[in-house]
């Protein structure tokens, strides 16, 4: 079976009491990165991994973090991993 | 720049979720973020009646990427889950690429194997049955179910093909089970369908009142946006009313679980509140309303000679008789709130203080359901009450004093009600049973003075009941499963569908339960395969071009009904009667007379600014907007104008009426709505006198309630990670493994009074049948002792075979919310 690289992009919306306890919950997270957070309290998150299963429990695990409002999938792409070698390859031999 | 492929995709990902809520990220990750080569087009979600728009990456002729729209003002760049995984739709592994007819012998035979034909022996074999069945049984043996998920120009090209073609009004969406209520709440108070507010109101209200609606799970981004609201308005405050709690409890200040039915007492109880404490907005009221008492006693829509039919007496009737102010005051002062707190069970307090937001003139309060008000053998009286309270307090089509119906489907509004594609209706507000407005319609599509039947065709639980009983025959099914989705399937769909009189052509581009059922499947081409328009629950008609092509053989249902069209000559279909009237037509085929009739088709296929459309190259113009220009002129100048059809293709929508290229916000409000004039202040123009009906309508019980053998209260639904029946989710890895099954919530003393445990597997059994499923103590969904809820998404676990087909007497709607049963271990 081929590899594959997924990304993920969500925004999570937190309830302003439970900012800090939400951002060290998220961080915690495997393949999970917090890029931004707005002053009303949503996050710029990103999750990352080989397979769509990885990302959804991480999905799933932030909706079932106490002080989530909501969490709104914005962006997903997925590239086969091999793709993702060749090009390494090409920029090495640069 | 050096940037590894992962972290450039990385930043691609975290751009466009930062683009969402507005927040700037460090220069390097936006210059990571540029194009890759995926060419970016907008289109309308396929889902829900939001309207959401998303961005489609396509590459290679496959869909490889979306987003949500930044530039959407409806969902901002936000996506929900389903609408995140659209792109999988179209890939399911079981995707049908040709038609399949049950054959014995080389040749149909109802009892036969499915097996692979050509369009050419499909559409032979249907036109032959088709023909034989008007000349035998007249046009009322053939009909058509349609769906709320229909493009604009599909619904309107089924319609047209069946009223106009065939001389049969038996066409019906699915949105009977969905949204008919809220077209006879809209029909009845003001004379004209749809929400007089919009999603604005979301930004603008101070108080938000769930009606049923589980809106965290089934709008959610409807939801993220009244979420902001309430976190960012210090006054804000939100109160959830439903039959168990749901997970838009989370948000809720006024938490109220209430017994099923009892939302009828509640909503004359806040009528009554008002009165009572000198709350109603007297000067509104005079002006713009009038009184009616409505007939009550209306029995619950079911065959005739069932015992509860014949038990009402007032069947089915609509009317009502004109009452005064004080008439309606006393009507309603038998409501009170120990009566209210009796009959629902909510705490008095709760009750209260959800009477006093509408009461006080100083709080916005938006009001938001769907089906829990809609599919309730009551839903036209409870859409009207609703209006009722936002009457009286003249809070209406003004910011955030907002009644508003959300929808369903996502093109329940733009196709299923606009275009009107029910049994009685034609485009614009338009019925079959007026002479006027069939001599209007008949005259802009062109056909003789009598063409259109005056009587309304079967509705959607009628057409079970006809295919059943042999009355309808020939019967095509279009984006829609209604083996799944429709009520009571074993003793009321499935008999129809199998009865060997009947030949059923089902049009999908999947497998589902109805398509097995049928004698004849079509395999279609679906959503970004082609061109299309919706329109949403705010008034708002959004289109997108066709951006990759569908897999050979698979056909769009606007091929198809257009395509079908050709194999009728109008001698072979029309009585002579109607064809002496324009004897030219008579050697034309209804393609010619419906379609290439010198207005549909005299756009050229060059006009489109799209890179794909099947349709127009095949049929040699521009096909989509040619309907959609002929379509629009019935609504231009009547309060329905549409936008010229270019003007949607480059913009993210445009809620109508649009007029002078401006689109309306909010209806009925002077400022607002051009229809309303200089001094009118508000006219509710779709009544002749400009009054909106308050309409005095008591409580009556649901068509079952629960007894000693079947004690608990049942209502199906809806979950987040997936649409309606599942044709398409299921078919997502990534959805169906988030919600494979189904399962039953249940509360955990009732699960241990039936010596059950989280996981167990019962049976769920009413008088109709029964159901296997696995019972769930703990999940997102908390019912009260004595109620359960089940999803219906599950193809393996048909829970609408328990209901009872018992609709609303008026708007023939389904109540899927109230079902007695009982849950054994299995």
């Amino acid at each position: 079976m081929s590899q594959e690289y997924h990304v993920t992009s969500l925004v999570v919306h937190a309830a302003p009491n439970a900012l800090q306890q939400v951002e060290t919950d998220i961080a915690a997270l495997k393949g999970c990165d917090i890029h931004a957070i707005s002053p009303e309290g949503k996050f710029v998150i990103t999750l990352e991994g080989n397979s769509q299963k990885a990302i959804l429990d991480n999905v799933e695990a932030i909706n079932a973090l106490s002080g989530v409002l909501s969490a709104s999938l914005i962006y997903h792409q997925v590239e086969p991993l091999e793709q993702e070698l060749l090009e390494k390859k090409s920029e090495e031999t640069l | 720049m050096s940037i590894s492929r992962r972290e450039f995709l990385k930043a691609n990902a975290a751009v466009a979720a930062a683009t969402a809520v507005g927040v700037t990220l460090p220069v390097k990750m936006v210059e990571a973020a540029e194009s890759d080569n995926i060419k970016w087009d907008k289109a309308p979600c396929r889902f829900c009646g939001v309207g959401c728009s998303v961005l489609v990456g396509t590459k290679a002729g496959k869909v490889v990427a979306t987003k949500g729209d930044p530039e959407s003002p409806v969902n901002r760049g936000l996506n929900c889950i389903k609408g995140y995984f659209l792109s999988k739709i179209m890939y399911g592994k079981d995707r049908l690429t040709t038609p399949l007819l049950r054959m014995k012998d080389g040749k149909y035979h109802k009892e036969g194997e499915f097996t692979p034909v050509s369009w050419d022996v499909a559409f032979d074999t249907m036109a032959a049955k088709w023909k034989h069945s008007i000349a035998t049984k007249g046009p009322t043996s053939v009909g058509m179910f349609g769906s709320g998920q229909w493009t604009i120009w599909e619904g309107y090209a089924a319609s047209k093909l069946h009223k106009a073609g065939f001389l049969t009004n038996n066409i019906d969406p699915n949105a009977r089970h969905c949204m008919a209520s809220a077209v006879g709440g809209f029909m009845r108070t003001f004379g004209i369908d749809e929400p007089m507010g919009c999603y604005d109101d979301l930004e603008a209200a101070d108080q938000f009142v769930l009606w049923g609606a589980n809106m965290a799970e089934m709008h959610p981004i409807l939801w993220a946006r009244l979420s902001d609201r309430r976190l960012s308005h210090k006054d804000c405050r939100v109160h959830v009313l439903s039959t168990f709690e749901n997970r838009s409890f989370d948000l809720a200040d006024n938490p109220m679980v209430f017994r099923p039915q009892s939302d009828l007492v509640i909503l004359n109880f806040i009528a009554n509140y008002i009165i009572q404490h000198k709350a109603v907005n007297t000067d509104f009221v005079t002006k713009h309303t009038k009184f009616a008492l409505g007939v009550d006693d209306i029995g619950y829509g079911l065959r005739p000679d069932h015992p509860l039919e014949k038990k009402a007496k007032n069947p089915g009737n609509g009317k009502s008789s004109p009452i005064s102010f004080d008439e309606y005051a006393k009507f309603v002062s038998t409501y009170t709130l120990e009566y209210a707190a009796k009959m629902s069970g909510v705490e008095p307090e709760k009750l209260e203080t959800l009477a006093k937001a509408y009461a006080d003139p100083n709080v916005k309060v938006m009001s938001l359901w769907t089906m829990g008000i809609n599919q309730h053998v009551r839903g036209v009286w409870a859409n009207n009450m609703l209006y009722n309270i936002h009457l009286l307090t003249g809070k209406i089509a003004t910011p955030g004093n907002s009644p508003f119906s959300l929808t369903g489907q996502p093109s329940a509004c733009g196709t299923a009600r606009e275009v009107g594609t029910f049994a009685h209706r034609l485009p614009a507000d338009m019925e079959v049973a007026n002479d006027k407005h069939r001599a209007i319609t008949e005259k802009l599509w062109q056909v003789p003075e009598g063409t259109i039947p005056p009587k309304p065709g079967f509705h959607a639980v009628l057409q079970s009941r006809m295919l059943k009983d042999g009355k309808l025959n020939c019967y095509w099914t279009m984006c829609t499963n209604n083996m799944q989705a429709g009520p009571n399937i074993n003793d009321e769909i499935y008999p129809g569908f199998r009865n060997p009189e009947n030949f059923i052509v089902v049009s999908d581009p999947y497998p589902t339960v109805t398509a097995m059922a049928a004698d004849l499947i079509l395999p279609t081409a679906m959503w970004v395969e082609k061109e299309g328009a919706y329109g949403n629950a705010e008034r708002r008609t959004h289109m997108w071009h066709q951006q990759v092509k569908a897999p050979e053989g698979a056909k769009s249902d606007l091929w198809q009904l257009v395509e079908f069209s050709k194999r009728f000559k109008v001698s072979e279909v029309w009585p002579a009667e109607l064809i002496a009237k324009q004897p030219e037509y008579a050697d034309k085929t209804l393609y010619e007379v419906l379609f290439a009739n010198g207005v549909i088709n005299k756009f050229p296929t060059t006009d489109c600014k799209g890179d794909l459309n099947d349709e127009s190259a095949h049929f040699g113009f521009y096909l989509q907007k040619g309907i959609f220009e002929e379509y629009a002129a019935f609504g231009r100048g009547h309060g329905h104008d549409l936008a010229d059809f270019d003007r949607y293709h480059e913009t993210r929508g445009l809620r109508w009426p649009v007029v002078e290229g401006k689109e309306t916000l909010r209806r009925f409000v002077e400022g607002s709505d051009p229809y309303v004039k200089a001094g009118e202040g508000y006219k509710f123009y779709g009544k002749p006198d400009g009054k909106a009906v308050i309409f005095a309508l008591p409580y009556e019980p649901a068509a079952e309630e629960p007894n000693e053998e079947y004690d608990l209260w049942m209502s199906t639904g809806r979950v987040l990670e997936h649409w309606h029946t599942g044709s398409m989710t299921a078919r997502v890895p990534e959805l169906y493994r988030a919600y494979p099954d189904a399962q039953i919530f249940m509360h955990p003393e009732d699960a241990k009074a039936r010596g059950l445990q989280r996981g167990d597997e019962v049976l769920v059994a009413s008088p109709r049948g029964e159901v296997k499923t696995r019972v769930e103590t703990k999940g997102r969904n908390k019912p009260p002792r004595g109620v359960v809820f089940m999803p219906f998404f599950d193809a393996r676990q048909l829970v609408n075979k328990l209901i009872l087909d018992a609709t609303d007497p008026l708007s023939k709607e389904t109540d899927f919310k109230k079902c007695p049963v009982k849950v054994m271990k299995a």
